[in-house]
């Protein structure tokens, strides 16, 4: 790194500033900080309150919430803020957001989905509204700060520690610079004047360990911190916005912006080896996906088979049942509003049987072996299919976006939450909001038209409690459901479940497994044996995701992890 | 210029009819004279057949009369079947091939024994060749292996006399139709056969051209190699000279194939599959092939619906969208877990267990959309999209089916499928397949989408059909045409035919189906967000039903064939 020899004079600067603006000293500044790049992050523990983030300057902004008398939906709808400023790489103040939480006042699940929807189409003669998304994520934090919040904190309390950071500037990061780097590199976003200012306003993109300022997304910060949501919605924002994407021929209506509301819900229940689960309900893939794999696994006795970075056998049988699932599922998980979904019987102990007897049923015979030449593997493969084909627009590139959150506080209230990009239209930055549109799948017509996305939010409950909450950006129902096999069948410390190897199997129509390398040589054998083409991720890929877990020990404390993937930071008291 | 080029043609045709005419083989086999105008040799309908004793259904006159010969003169379906094979190898030869792919039931009457035979293709073994050759499109052809198996165990007439009309056909000339003249086009402009393969130059363009239509195309090449196979059997493609120069080619192309690879290809036997639809016996193509396996989860899935009550799936756009969906279903399920049972478990029993079918029926019926919603302000049909038709093209193969009169009967597809891309060898196009199989293990074969169907009363064969071009949902929606709808098979095999997410095509989800379908369809495609191309009133890619029965009363035989390709149904 050519700037390695500058780092430590930005460090100095960097953390005066922070300091003068009263932000604890705790908050790394230095890029080098193990806290601020990829590799393990310890375990915290807490007597009361547990927050789990994507960044140490999040975390804290949660746990300042909380210490000045906030729940857990205020400390995170203050995180969410602080996160559009500080991982303004992964995600967007116009974007998606999708949310699960347990009230302990009213002892019950809620699930909120404040997910991107298409505009009607019906209401446009002219432009496309096929890649227009009407971002949520604002709109979403005012309704959960509104029913679920403590009532103690005013609505501009929890944009006040963002819009000091967007003024004083965010340290970059190796990741952040890596995420700017590509957006500038590809996409259309380059293209525009606002946007290459905000990137580039030395003409060059911000080196790792400057400070990042955007006075620009300040000013917008403070307009919602005066006018709520509104600002983007129905103000100036939202003026700005349909008439910057009309201009670019998308469809999309001051209307269709007044009219966006978030969907209130019931999370996805299902059970799994005896214990109670909720999981992020439709339109998010995450929560059936994850239910249907773990209704099939249920079938299998995977410990005595071994790890699946060591056994073969407990390998393949979650590929298979992976793969029926996501077969099973991609056609037919859409907004619920629009379709009915069949969640009752998947999630049935039946249809978990017959999932198994099918997993069982095309497992290749005995003393077959397909791997008796190198030939084999590279030959099943797809060879020009790339790593990860990244999408259109930048904005989300790869699996690279998202932040997903855990809070949990001293009343008992739990909250699980992704929130991301997805929102806008191709090529669109206003006043320092990057909002460049999506590209999943969605309907224009009918009342859900909402963003079909795989948020995987998940609740575990003991007796009726919460006692352990996670979940990733990335594309999490694989992911997610192999550290719940981690912790449940394998026994494993939450912390040491998100670090073991993670895969994805029969993805993206291949016949075959990514995987990362920290597998076994008999895992090697056996998937050649069984002609499943491995595709090697390296021992750890960031891509896989970034899993913050909240669970209560049996010390009856609250501990949190955090991934060893990205950054993240886990902390409480 | 254009006017010019058709006058020529025209002087050419009425020539080339006057020579045929006079043409008498040496053999005593007659080269009926016809009309490339003929219906029979265009697409249209086609004549109900009826026979007391025996019918044939195939998809040239010539080839029907061929077999109705061998028949006539004492041969059982076995004999007039193989003979058949043989003579579209050479009437047919753009739509299958001599180093092609078959496979078909049997049901033999003296037993009533049914038996599935395979000899699809297979690849080579990738552990046989070192890491400079490939395997890539590399299949071993079954066709010939397959029908001496076939003529071994069940034949009564000599090897030679089955390859008779063949070689006489390819000695004497092809008339060239419509549809042929346009395949060979398509090949010459399209594919990069003819472009770099100096011997199919010369088969094809025997005079610097492509014959046009109505001309007739001598295939002096073909005849020598259909010569050898009759002297040497099966093994000259196999073991013999022919063998020879393909794994030579083969491997100067870079692929990895072996002579042990061709010398150990064999014919499989197995047990043929049976599911129970509506209270009807039906009997289908096993496994590697994936067709039978995919007309029964279609059906099991629609078993649980009332479609009778709904009205057609042409003009009721519930009926439709149940079918639409069972099918996507199926197709979901079946991606990954039809393989060769020689290497792998098949969820058979599973698929047509009552439970399975019930659960599926739940979750077509949960997917639908909710009541009340229209999303019909949404919808765009794809039609400007030009990959829409060109990703299914699907013109090859030759469905055939044949009853005796003593009452077996033979249902069988051949195609090509075989060989290795860029291989043309002494006039047998062998050009390779990229359909998914092994490369390794007992379990090669390539995995078809065929089959042929059997419905049975009391043990014996009531109606048998089949189709080429994607079968599983056409042959689906004919038998529920028969089974549901109570339709005359003529009827069941004119109706509109359909296509439905077709290989989970994930991103674009659409439907494919022939125009003949009411508005209130149309409209309920569009309500229900479901995007469809339509394909013109008939579309050749749909298939060509061969399809004969047996009244049970009146004891007669019945054949038909389908309007969208040539076709003749024939008997006695």
């Amino acid at each position: 790194m050519s700037n390695s020899k500058l780092i430590p004079v930005l460090v100095t600067i960097g953390a005066l500033a922070f300091a003068s603006a009263g932000i604890p000293q705790e908050v790394p500044t230095d890029p080098n900080d193990p806290r601020l790049n990829q590799g393990p992050k310890p375990e915290a523990i807490g007597e009361k309150v547990m927050v789990a983030t994507q960044l140490p300057q999040v975390s804290n902004v949660a746990i300042q919430v909380m210490k000045d008398g906030g729940n857990a939906v205020d400390a995170m709808v203050a995180a969410v803020f602080m996160q559009h400023v500080n991982d303004f790489h992964q995600v967007s103040h116009f974007g998606s957001m999708s949310v699960i939480g347990y009230d302990a006042a009213t002892d019950k699940y809620w699930a909120l989905n404040a997910v991107s929807e298409r505009p009607q189409a019906a209401r446009h003669e002219h432009g496309d509204p096929e890649k227009v998304a009407i971002g949520g994520v604002v709109r979403g934090l005012e309704a959960i700060a509104k029913r679920y919040g403590s009532g103690t904190m005013k609505w501009s309390r929890y944009l006040q520690p963002a819009i000091a950071s967007a003024e004083e500037g965010v340290i970059v990061t190796s990741f952040m610079y890596g995420i700017n780097y590509s957006l500038m590199e590809q996409g259309d976003l380059v293209k525009n004047p606002e946007a290459r200012e905000a990137y580039m306003a030395n003409g060059h993109l911000v080196p790792v360990g400057q400070r990042w300022k955007r006075p620009r997304f300040a000013e917008t910060l403070r307009k919602v911190s005066s006018e709520g949501a509104d600002y983007l919605y129905t103000g100036a924002w939202a003026k700005k916005f349909v008439k910057a994407a009309n201009k670019k021929g998308y469809a999309v209506s001051m209307q269709d912006l007044a009219e966006y509301k978030p969907v209130w819900d019931e999370p996805t229940k299902f059970t799994y080896r005896g214990m109670d689960f909720y999981g992020s309900p439709p339109p998010d893939t995450g929560g059936l996906i994850v239910g249907s794999n773990l209704n099939i696994l249920e079938n299998f006795d995977l410990k005595s088979m071994g790890h699946y970075s060591e056994s073969p056998e407990a390998l393949e049988i979650m590929i298979r049942a992976f793969g029926r699932v996501n077969d099973e599922t991609r056609w037919v998980i859409k907004d619920p509003l629009n379709f009915r979904i069949p969640s009752e019987l998947w999630l049935s102990k039946d249809y978990g049987k017959m999932g198994a007897k099918y997993v069982k049923n095309t497992m290749l015979l005995p003393n077959i072996d397909l791997g008796a030449t190198a030939e084999t593997t590279a030959a099943l493969g797809q060879p020009a299919t790339p790593l990860f084909p990244g999408s259109s627009g930048g904005a989300d590139n790869a699996y690279l976006g998202s932040n997903h959150n855990v809070t949990a506080d001293s009343h008992g209230n739990w909250v699980s939450m992704l929130h991301t990009g997805h929102g806008g239209a191709p090529g669109i930055f206003i006043d320092g909001v990057r909002a460049t549109g999506s590209g999943a799948r969605a309907y224009t017509a009918g009342p859900g038209r909402r963003l079909v996305l795989p948020i995987t939010g998940i609740i575990i409950a003991k007796e009726g409690k919460p006692w352990l909450a996670m979940g990733t950006p990335g594309s999490p129902p694989q992911p997610v459901t192999e550290v719940l096999v981690n912790i449940i069948d394998y026994g494993m410390h939450p912390k040491d479940a998100a670090a073991a190897p993670r895969f994805w199997a029969f993805r993206n129509n291949e016949r075959g497994v990514r995987i990362e390398s920290r597998i076994s040589a008999s895992v090697r054998t056996g998937m050649k044996k069984s002609g499943i083409k491995i595709t090697d991720l390296g021992d750890y890929n960031w891509h896989t995701g970034s899993m913050q877990i909240i669970w209560r020990g049996d010390d009856g404390k609250l501990h949190g992890a955090t991934d060893p993937r990205r950054l993240g930071s886990v902390a409480g008291y | 210029m254009k006017q010019k080029v058709g006058m020529k043609y025209t002087l050419r045709f009425f020539l080339v009819v006057t020579v045929a005419l006079a043409v008498t083989d040496a053999g005593g086999f007659v080269q009926e004279s016809q009309e490339f105008r003929d219906v029979l040799l265009n697409q249209g309908p086609k004549d109900l057949a009826s026979g007391e004793k025996a019918m044939v259904s195939t998809q040239l006159p010539n080839v029907t009369r061929a077999a109705v010969r061998v028949l006539e003169d004492g041969g059982n379906a076995v004999d007039a079947f193989v003979t058949a094979v043989f003579l579209q190898h050479v009437e047919d030869t753009h739509q299958v091939s001599h180093f092609g792919a078959m496979s078909g039931l049997y049901y033999e009457a003296s037993t009533g024994n049914y038996y599935a035979f395979n000899a699809f293709s297979e690849r080579p073994r990738a552990d046989r060749c070192g890491t400079d050759k490939k395997v890539g499109r590399l299949a071993i052809g079954g066709t010939v292996r397959g029908l001496e198996s076939l003529a071994k165990r069940f034949g009564t007439r000599p090897w030679a006399s089955y390859l008779e009309p063949a070689i006489n056909s390819a000695e004497q000339g092809v008339e060239v139709t419509n549809f042929m003249y346009a395949r060979n086009y398509h090949l010459w402009e399209t594919k990069d056969l003819i472009k770099e393969n100096e011997e199919a130059r010369k088969f094809y363009m025997p005079e610097g051209h492509l014959v046009p239509v109505g001309g007739f195309w001598k295939m002096p090449a073909l005849a020598h190699t259909l010569r050898a196979v009759a002297e040497q059997g099966a093994d000259y493609l196999y073991k013999g000279l022919w063998a020879e120069k393909f794994v030579e080619q083969a491997r100067n192309r870079g692929y990895c194939v072996t002579l042990d690879d061709l010398a150990e290809y064999e014919t499989r036997w197995l047990e043929p599959a049976r599911f129970h639809y509506r209270g009807h016996e039906i009997i289908v193509e096993p496994p590697p092939n994936k067709g039978g396996l995919l007309v029964g989860q279609n059906l099991n899935v629609l078993e649980q619906f009332d479609l009778r009550s709904t009205g057609h799936y042409a003009e009721s756009p519930e009926t439709l969208e149940i079918m639409i969906r069972s099918f996507g279903k199926v197709e979901s399920d079946m991606k990954w877990s039809i393989q060769d049972p020689a290497a792998y478990h098949n969820p058979f029993e599973l698929w047509y267990s009552k439970e399975y079918a019930t659960m599926s029926a739940e979750y077509v019926r949960q997917t639908m959309p909710q009541k009340g919603v229209d999303l019909s302000s949404a919808f765009k049909r794809e039609t400007e999209d030009e990959d829409v038709l060109s990703s299914v093209m699907s013109l090859g193969s030759n469905h055939n089916v044949i009853v005796d009169a003593e009452g077996n009967w033979i249902t069988s597809l051949h195609t090509g499928h075989g060989g290795a891309p860029g291989i043309f060898i002494d006039g047998v196009r062998a050009t390779g397949s990229g359909v998914k199989g092994e490369k390794i293990g007992p379990g090669r074969r390539i995995l078809a989408e065929v089959t042929g169907v059997f419905v049975a009363k009391d043990g014996k064969p009531w109606l048998s059909l089949g189709t080429p071009g994607f079968p599983p949902q056409p042959v689906t929606e004919v038998l529920v045409n028969i089974l549901d709808f109570e339709m005359h098979p003529k009827d069941a095999a004119d109706a509109p035919r359909f296509w439905a997410f077709l290989y989970n095509q994930i991103d674009r989800r659409f439907l494919r189906i022939e125009s003949r379908i009411t508005d209130s369809v149309r409209k309920g495609l569009a309500r229900s967000g479901i995007p469809f191309v339509e394909l013109g009133d008939y579309n050749w890619h749909m298939g060509s039903m061969q399809i004969i029965w047996r009244d049970s009363e009146t004891s007669m035989i019945y054949g038909v064939s389908d309007p969208r390709r040539l076709g003749y149904a024939a008997g006695f």
